[in-house]
Parts: structure tokens; sequence; C-alpha cells
């Protein structure tokens, strides 16, 4: 039997197309997009810090049918430093606010944790911005980011070019992260859910609220 | 080079005084440690606006590290630190501190003349 041209071009495609599929690919195996094809975003009216924001953060959460029950929240609310004068923190009512409202939907335990970059001294912020007082009051403990403990985590993907981070056991150990960032008159949650089962350190974006107000902060 | 960062106001943070014409902020702790290292030269005019800045900023202050920088600097530029140590001593949760860089500085303050003797510092 003689070998065409034709045998050998339908061989070779039929040859290539196999060894795509046997043969592992040295890309890394992450390229999926986790975002969901429609980003849930709520922004909420509020005119003034009082119960009513406790109240209104409440509905806020349950717009996102989220199930915290059982589970070890974490609120990051984003000090930066202490200005006098200056609105540069989420006010610390807002967090003591989600922090019941968490409690309230059973989570297991709920602590507030922060690394300021730009002033070292954490605890100065916290007792300048008044969050010291607030926080032992309610009993929410405080964890200091910049200098909690560390654990080496390896990374799931290669994007960077690094293996793995140091990344705090604080948050490697909580269920739900809250991070918290605040703009004059206007406060945002973005609420992602977080998985250390298995190897490496995986998050999933659960929403993002807004509280805005003409007379925040 | 330190002289030349410090802030307007009096002290130093962990960068410029001044960017883009703007003035920036001092850090307590920044400033202590800046002040410690210019303790041979104390009539400078930025040293002196630092160790007034410090002195009046430190009142009240319940950060204990800062509060611990604060001590030793000042003590370092013969200014009276009972007030502060006392503070110190009386902090609530002091045994809640776990970061072991807080709890030296803390302790040096706490000792601060050996401490400053042990470096040379006469007060």
């Amino acid at each position: 039997m003689s070998i065409t041209r034709r045998h050998l071009l339908v061989g070779g495609a039929g040859l290539a197309a196999g060894a795509a599929v046997s043969i592992p690919s040295p890309l890394p195996k992450y390229h999926f997009d986790r975002r969901r094809k429609r980003s849930r975003v709520a922004i909420l009216n509020v005119d003034q810090y009082s119960p009513k924001v406790e109240e209104l953060l409440e509905s806020a959460l349950r717009l996102f049918s989220i199930d915290v029950a059982g589970k070890a929240v974490l609120l990051k609310p984003n000090l930066v430093d202490y200005l006098p004068g200056d609105a540069i923190n989420t006010h610390p009512s807002l967090v003591l606010a989600a922090a019941e409202c968490f409690r309230r939907l059973g989570a297991k335990s709920v602590l507030v944790a922060e690394g300021p970059g730009h002033q070292r001294d954490t605890q100065l912020v916290l007792s300048q911005s008044g969050y010291e007082d607030c926080l032992r009051s309610e009993r929410i403990r405080f964890v200091d980011l910049n200098r909690a403990e560390l654990v080496r985590t390896r990374l799931r993907a290669s994007y960077t070019g690094m293996k793995q981070l140091w990344l705090s056991r604080t948050v490697l150990e909580a269920d739900f992260l809250v991070s918290g960032s605040s703009a004059p008159q206007l406060a945002t949650f973005a609420l992602t859910q977080t998985n250390t089962v298995g190897p490496g350190f995986q998050t999933q974006s659960v929403g993002l609220f807004q509280l805005a107000s003409q007379f925040w902060l | 080079m330190l002289i030349d960062r410090a802030c307007p106001s009096g002290g130093w943070n962990a960068g410029n005084g001044v960017v883009y014409g703007a003035p920036l902020s001092p850090h307590l702790d920044d400033t202590a440690i800046a002040l410690l290292a210019l303790s041979g030269k104390k009539e400078v005019p930025p040293i002196q606006r630092a160790v007034q800045w410090l002195e009046n900023t430190a009142q009240g202050l319940r950060a204990p590290w800062s509060l611990a920088w604060t001590i030793l600097a000042l003590a370092a530029h013969r200014r009276p630190v009972e007030s502060q140590l006392a503070c110190l001593r009386s902090l609530p949760d002091l045994f809640a501190v776990e970061d072991t860089s807080t709890l030296a500085v803390m302790c040096l303050a706490l000792d601060y003349r050996d401490t400053l003797s042990a470096f040379g510092v006469a007060i």
C-alpha cells in the first residue's frame, strides 16, 4: 500500500489532535472566570448615624441571601491613619452595626482586623479614631494584621510568577470576609466567601453594597 | 537628610515632610526615633520644634508603641517624662499586647535611664 500526501496530512492532523487532549498542558489549569455574569450591587440611602443604620445594614445583607450561620466573620474596616478633621476611616459605629448584624444572622464569631498601610502604630489609630472604646464595650476582638502571625500559602495560579504568598492566619481562618472602605458620603462593603479546604486559598465575591448619604461622615 | 525631611509643623513621618507643595503630618514614632538619632544636636531649630510637637501631642496618648518611643526620645532630650511613664504603667490590657516589638520597646521605656545609658546618651 502506498502512502499518499493526503494520508500523511490526515494522519498528522489526527496525531496532533490526540496529543493536544492527552499531553498535560504546561499552563496552569486555572483559566476560568469565577465572576458572576452580573455583579450583585446594592446602593442604599441613609441620612445620618443612628440605630437606623443597623436596620439598614441588616436589610442590605438580606438582599444577598448570605448564609453566615456558624461561620467566622472578619470585618476589615480599612483603617489608614488618623487626621483630626479628616474623614479617612470607616466610622466605628458602622463597623459595630455590621458586627451586630452578623451576630444576629448567626455568625459563630465576628472579629475586626486591620493592617494600616500608612500609620505603623495600629493601636494609635484605634484609640484616636474611637475604635478602641467601641470594640472594648462591645467585646469585639481586634487583630493587628501588620503584626499578626503569617502563614506561607501556596498559590493556585502563577500569573505573578510567585509560587507562594505569606498571608495572615487570621484571614485564612475566616469563613467570610467583609472589606470596608469609606469615602465622604459613601461607605462600601465588599462581601467575600473564603474557602481554605484543599491546597491554597480561594475566595469568591458574594456581592457589594454601598451606603450613600449626602450627610455621610 | 533627617533635618531636610522634617515636617513644617515639627517632627517627622516615614517619608518627606512636604510633597508637591503640601505639608504632611508627622507621626509620633517616626519623630521619636529621629529625635533619638539626633539627641546630640539639641539646639537645631527643627529639632526643638520636633521636641515641642512630641511633648504636646503625647498628652493623653494611650498607644503603648508610640508612648514608649516618646518616653525614650523626650528623656534623651532631657524633658520630663513622669506623666508619660505613669500613663504607660497604667494602660489597661497591657497583658494582651502580643507583639514582641511593642513589648520590647515598652520594657526599654520603663527602664529608660539604663536604656539610654546603654546607648551612650547622657541624661
